[in-house]
């Protein structure tokens, strides 16, 4: 699949931990970064289909992030999916303009299904079992 | 003072007896026929007066020896007339002490010698002045009364002195009501004299202290000589003083009767204090302001107290509000790395190649207590949202039996695992209350997923539900078939971490759950409860109040954010399932979805024949079906070149690996696991649609 994907999150073991249950499941064209700084100059270069963005991080919050992407992007959600271990950001991220949320930790599975939705693209659900416990 | 009218009383009657036995003494030279008839009258006032028991008569010769005793004196001092004329002096019954302090008074008055005994009786009526004192008879047995005695000097026609009339009155009676009266005024001003804790001030009616007690002189600091007759305003602030409100206390005062003020009161060192006063006006019977009594009292030590009380609550406050913020931000900190932790063994779990069995179990252990741990974290942060106040309730009417439904859905495989029969109640009638639909869902699952944890295995859980216990309520219960709670236990229920059983430790939990949902269920103006018997098992229980009234319904929702397809046609999705708990459920789920209906099938037969005629646009295919199975039925389906293009997803309680795989080799669109996951649920079916826009062919 070709949908180019950023990952944007300050820890680099989630940086790593996205970048391949993505790769697993299926999309190719992963560009990551731990630098929110560098987020808006990296979509206005390669215009990315999808973001995957953390919230908390130094120097510049998601927030803030997605208030620049806001100037770059004219009108419409942000092609962005906010990750974060905090549940009381959902609301507060969508109105920012995220098109998506997902809390941390989450299933493997269901990270492939919502990026495959966000994307419109099948998601090959194959790639992982099912939840275990939960 | 009140003696005052008592010594005016006899003043008449003793002129009365002068005169007659003056006249008595001179009656000889009189002319005859005018006295006799006088004398007749005369006389038998005489007789009369003189045969009065209520006064003592006592007449004597110059030289005081008694020459006349009356009745009256007979009884009043136990004595015959016979045993004193011409024996004794009046003195010599008087008390021998107050003779003496009679005569040294006298001496002193009237710059005399006056000796102790008669002459101390009779010294002021010798001279003319008028005299009437208290003195003490003695009577003859030794006993002693006191009595008041007007004493008058008897004159010949000549003014010379003849004899003296001493006519008294038993002064008992008013003696002792004046003692009383002296004792109560003293025991009063000795009390509010020693009284410390309060300033009791007596002010004229100008303002000037009048009196001063201890209290007064420990509150503020005066002692009594210093501050008697001076201004009350020495105690108001220089501020008070200026702008007048002494006076004005005091107008207040006289015109209400009572004034009561707190405030700033000076010392005499010009240190304030806080100062609760109340004034109180004194008038006469008449009316008349005599005067004002001020109490004070000295409340900056309350005041301190309650300073500090409410500091401390501000402290205490701010510290739940510290540790409410800490449990939240920890939970949120401890969310990131357990992330890491869930997230690479999820990924290891799913490695090529695969991982070996012992891998798998190592890797299914971390998963599990990974996903406790998340549990645990998210009860954590729920109770400390709740404790700080900050829980957004959205309370509306809600279908009991749909949460039901939801929550039968989620919670059957945690009891099939355990080998538990549960039983849901049967709506007849549409039961509705006041809740907040999600949050209840959190509430039933937690009771339930309770009820199923510390059950036997293979025991039951009835879950009922009834609106006639309390009126106006519906009562949910859930009832286990564990092992039942003491009376102990049941006191340490609904407290966080003081999980029951820990010591056996056989099941995990914190105890934090139900902690949550009794404030839960409080915030939604409800009760919890519990009963138990040891042995036999617990009732867990919620009333809420009902309603009658239908929900408004809701397109979209907050949690899944679907984006709407504008203008698009209806679409159809047909659910082929014998279990009513996910059908309903999925009834519900679509409602959230304008542009989509539902049509259901009980088997997989009908189904195929509803899917022929409908045309649905997705189908949501159950496995494990009565007659033919899920599978058998998505291979007609596909064999039918009217219903080959429809996209199936399926949805199986069977959760391994392999039968996914299975499935979507068999040319299901998606293949889901029960239960529902109300998020992938709804994104498979935006998918599947999404899927028959692009017109993507057949699978």
């Amino acid at each position: 699949m070709d949908s180019r994907i950023l990952i944007v999150d300050d820890q680099a073991s989630n940086v790593r931990l996205l970048e391949h249950t993505l790769r697993r499941g299926g999309f190719d064209s992963i560009t990551t970064t731990t630098d929110p700084c560098a987020v808006a100059a990296l979509h206005r270069d390669h215009h990315y289909d999808l973001i995957l963005l953390d919230l908390v991080m130094p120097g510049m919050d998601g927030f803030q992030v997605m208030a620049g992407l806001a100037k770059i992007q004219e009108g419409g959600k942000l092609p962005v999916l906010v990750m974060s271990a905090d549940p009381r950001q959902e609301v507060p991220a969508m109105q920012a303009g995220a098109r998506d949320f997902m809390n941390k930790p989450f299933v493997l599975t269901e990270v492939v299904t919502r990026v495959s939705t966000l994307l419109g693209v099948r998601s090959p659900v194959s790639c992982f079992p099912p939840e275990t416990g939960n | 003072m009140s003696s005052l009218g008592l010594k005016r009383r006899p003043r008449p009657l003793i002129k009365r007896v002068d005169t007659a036995v003056a006249d008595f003494t001179t009656e000889v030279g009189r002319k005859e026929v005018r006295r006799r008839d006088l004398l007749l009258k005369t006389g038998a006032l005489q007789t009369a007066i003189l045969n009065s028991a209520n006064f003592s008569s006592i007449a004597t010769d110059e030289k005081g020896v008694i020459q006349l005793f009356n009745v009256g004196a007979e009884r009043m001092l136990g004595y015959a007339a016979a045993e004193v004329v011409d024996q004794i002096t009046p003195a010599d019954i008087s008390d021998p002490q107050e003779m003496i302090a009679r005569a040294a008074a006298l001496s002193l008055e009237l710059s005399a010698n006056i000796t102790p005994g008669f002459d101390a009786l009779a010294f002021k009526a010798s001279r003319g002045i008028e005299d009437i004192y208290e003195l003490t008879y003695i009577r003859k047995d030794g006993t002693r009364f006191p009595a008041i005695v007007s004493v008058t000097a008897l004159r010949d026609d000549h003014k010379a002195i003849i004899g003296y009339l001493l006519i008294g009155t038993d002064n008992s009676a008013r003696k002792q009501v004046e003692e009383k009266l002296r004792f109560t005024e003293e025991s009063f001003r000795l009390m509010v004299e020693s009284v410390s804790d309060y300033a009791i001030v007596m002010l004229n009616p100008d303002g000037n202290v009048v009196s001063w007690n201890t209290g007064a002189e420990r509150i503020k600091g005066f002692l009594a000589e210093e501050i008697v007759g001076q201004h009350f305003s020495r105690f108001y602030p220089p501020d008070d003083v200026t702008n007048g409100k002494p006076q004005r206390d005091l107008d207040v005062t006289a015109a209400l009767g009572r004034f009561e003020d707190e405030g700033w009161r000076m010392r005499k060192d010009g240190s304030t204090f806080w100062a609760n006063v109340v004034i109180t006006a004194i008038r006469d019977q008449a009316g008349e302001l005599r005067g004002f009594a001020k109490l004070t009292r000295d409340l900056t030590a309350r005041q301190q107290i309650e300073t500090e009380m409410s500091n401390a609550k501000a402290a205490a406050e701010k510290a739940n509000q510290a540790k409410s913020d800490f449990l939240s931000s920890m939970s949120h900190e401890l969310r990131s790395p357990l992330n890491a932790i869930l997230g690479f063994a999820q990924l290891m779990d799913s490695d090529s190649p695969a991982p070996t069995t012992t891998q798998k179990e190592s890797i299914v252990q971390i998963l599990n207590a990974g996903w406790y741990l998340l549990d645990l974290i998210n009860e954590i942060l729920d109770l400390a949202v709740i404790e700080s106040g900050k829980l957004s309730m959205s309370l509306e009417s809600v279908s009991v039996g749909e949460v039901m439904l939801e929550c039968q859905a989620m919670i059957e495989p945690q009891a099939q695992g355990r080998k538990i029969r549960m039983t849901f109640p049967r709506f007849f009638v549409p039961t509705w209350v006041q809740a907040d639909r999600t949050r209840l869902k959190q509430v039933v699952i937690n009771l339930l997923s309770n009820a199923i944890k510390y059950n036997a295995d293979g025991g039951t859980v009835v879950v009922d539900c009834c609106g006639d216990k309390t009126p106006g309520r519906v009562r949910i219960s859930v009832t286990d078939t564990g092992a039942g709670l003491s009376s102990e236990q049941m006191g340490q229920l609904f407290q966080p971490f003081n999980r029951l059983g820990q010591e056996a430790n056989a099941e995990q939990g914190t105890g934090i759950g139900l902690v949550v949902s009794k404030r839960l269920i409080e915030l939604m103006e409800g009760i919890v409860g519990v009963e138990s018997n040891v042995g036999v098992g617990s009732t867990f229980w919620i009333e809420l109040n009902a309603t009658s009234q239908l929900p408004a319904v809701k397109n979209g929702h907050a949690e899944v954010a679907l984006p709407l397809l504008a203008g698009a046609a209806l679409r159809t999705l047909l659910y082929v399932e014998d279990n009513p708990a996910n059908l309903k459920l999925v009834e519900r789920l679509v409602a959230r979805r304008p542009d989509m209906r539902l049509l259901t099938a009980i088997d997989g037969m009908i189904g195929v024949d509803l899917a022929r005629s409908a045309k649905p646009e997705v189908i949501l295919m159950d496995i494990n079906l009565p007659g033919i199975s899920g599978f058998e039925a998505l291979k007609i389906l596909r064999g039918d070149p009217a219903t080959a293009h429809i996209p199936v997803v399926a949805l199986s309680a069977n959760a391994v690996p392999r039968d996914v795989e299975r499935g979507l080799e068999a040319g299901f669109f998606r293949y889901l696991t029960k239960p529902i996951k109300v998020a992938e649920f709804m994104e498979t079916l935006s998918a599947a649609l999404d899927f028959v826009d692009k017109g993507a062919g057949v699978n």
